[in-house]
């Protein structure tokens, strides 16, 4: 059974992991069963120096800010970065998009079946594609387009912290920008946009997107095929 | 209270217009983006037609990825539908009424048109309201879409819930010999304020014309983004270098000058988006 995860979890500031799976969470797989299984990796302590941790794996390796001035100069990058995914100059790749999906959503959760990693994790609430999805949402409304009593009573809201920056980005590497979701979603933004937004993995890339203005001297020199800050 | 009811009614059908029109050229300024490559895409229109049909008027995907929820949202959606129709109906026999006379309307095709309208707007009124109810108890009772459901979320389906049961309280409890439907919109088309609009159905109306204002200026305003992600996003895959004006388009953004701040978008020095774009990041990176 795993935990269901809230928004508010990805602010927790103690060490502990927000998942855990064990290999009998997992959904049984087409191999060699009589072979002895190897032990799932990774349950190391969180070391002090590593950005908050998500689950049993870490793509990133975010550092972790030693003062809360530190911290507050990394969530403004990151805001800084995300009002730049909403500006054509920037992102004008993929902004009709990305905004359909942040607009239109009608978060009916169609898109969850449809995604196999949040199946195959026995349906972990922190793998649901909309789970990062109205995070990024909520900050979309919150600091992109102004906010506002109104907008959190009709958007909802999060508290914006280093470790909610730190875990999303993170959770951005739990899709494979695979756009099954997108197929499925009624809007066909939706996944993109209620439209089925290849929304939630467009808005995926995007985070992922983010990472690299939010952390310049550390993110990977790749380019993903969609979304990276290209 | 009549000039008060038909003052609502149009001005909250002038706020559905510019809200309307507004979102739509928001979207339709978007820059042309990178191709989502979401399959199969129907390139003719009549493929383009056998795709929205069925899903405009059935909620297709629904049907085939959702069919919970499709119980619930079909009725709510097919239900507007039908009443959007009637309104549309009352509105063709109110012209034709003001063009032919009023005895059209005692006519045997007058009297036709007239009961078809009132039981598409009552049917629809009935499947509306059930699939609003509906899917507000889905989305309390359901957990994967109540942790997901925003206070705005619940007044938008109450909102509907409250606006289309007055209107259609108001339309079966009108006493006798009080002004139909037909009747108020024959006289908001003339201003005609000698009609006595009922007080609940007066109630009725202006919040269900609240509401038809009310929805252009949230996400439920699906007809317009969805239009944009099936023919913008979802099947718009026209090819580079026939079309003069996407080229000049495409041009023009890469005279674009990104701000990115990672290293390997290499925009220090303010580059624009072609000479990024035709700059190695691997060689970049390695001096």
């Amino acid at each position: 059974m795993t935990p269901r995860t809230r928004f508010s979890d990805l602010s927790r500031r103690d060490p502990e992991r927000l998942l855990h799976l064990e290999p009998a969470d997992l959904p049984p797989l087409p191999l060699d069963t009589t072979a002895p299984s190897r032990p799932f990796p990774v349950t190391r302590p969180i070391a002090d120096t590593v950005a908050y941790a998500l689950d049993d794996t870490r793509a990133l390796a975010l550092p972790n800010p030693k003062t809360r001035e530190e911290e507050d100069e990394l969530v403004r990058a990151f805001l800084s970065g995300m009002e730049k995914l909403f500006s054509r100059e920037n992102n004008w790749t993929f902004l009709q998009p990305l905004v359909l999906s942040m607009e239109h959503c009608a978060r009916c959760q169609t898109c969850s079946e449809a995604c196999h990693i949040f199946e195959s994790s026995g349906h972990a609430e922190l793998y649901r594609p909309t789970f990062r999805s109205e995070i990024f949402r909520r900050l979309y409304f919150e600091y992109v387009k102004g906010g506002g009593l109104v907008s959190a009573w009709q958007h909802g809201s999060v508290d914006l912290d280093w470790p909610l920056v730190a875990r999303l980005a993170e959770l951005a590497y739990r899709c494979n920008l695979c756009r099954r979701c997108a197929q499925t979603c009624p809007e066909k933004a939706s996944a993109v946009a209620s439209t089925p937004v290849p929304s939630t993995a467009q808005i995926n890339s995007a985070v992922q997107a983010t990472r690299g203005a939010s952390h310049p001297t550390r993110a990977p020199a790749h380019r993903s095929c969609c979304g990276d800050s290209t | 209270m009549t000039i008060l009811v038909y003052a609502v009614i149009a001005i909250c059908a002038l706020v559905f217009a510019c809200a309307t029109i507004e979102r739509a050229v928001k979207y339709a300024r978007h820059p042309i983006h990178l191709r989502w490559e979401l399959y199969p895409v129907p390139h003719e229109g009549a493929g383009r037609v056998a795709a929205m049909v069925p899903e405009i008027l059935f909620l297709e995907g629904l049907w085939a990825f959702n069919r919970r929820l499709w119980l619930r949202s079909f009725p709510f959606h097919f239900g507007l539908y039908l009443i959007a129709s009637a309104g549309v109906g009352l509105l063709v026999m109110a012209g034709v009424a003001r063009l032919a006379g009023l005895d059209w309307l005692g006519a045997p095709v007058g009297q036709a048109a007239a009961w078809i309208v009132a039981a598409t707007g009552s049917l629809g009124l009935v499947l509306a309201l059930f699939g609003a109810v509906a899917l507000l108890h889905r989305r309390a009772t359901e957990p994967a879409l109540r942790a997901y459901t925003t206070a705005g979320d619940v007044f938008n389906l109450v909102f509907f819930a409250a606006a289309l049961g007055t209107l259609g309280a108001g339309y079966v409890t009108r006493p006798e010999g009080s002004p139909g439907a037909l009747s108020i919109v024959i006289g908001l088309l003339s201003w005609d304020h000698s009609v006595r609009v009922p007080a609940l159905l007066a109630a009725g109306l202006m919040s269900t014309a609240a509401l038809v204002a009310y929805v252009p200026l949230t996400h439920m305003s699906h007809f317009i983004g969805k239009y944009f992600t099936y023919h913008a996003v979802r099947w718009d895959d026209a090819p580079l270098g026939r079309d003069p004006k996407m080229s000049a388009a495409l041009a023009e953004y890469l005279t674009y000058r990104p701000t990115w701040a990672a290293a390997h978008i290499r925009a220090k020095g303010s580059p624009t988006w072609g000479e990024v774009v035709t700059t190695n990041p691997t060689d970049e990176g390695r001096r």
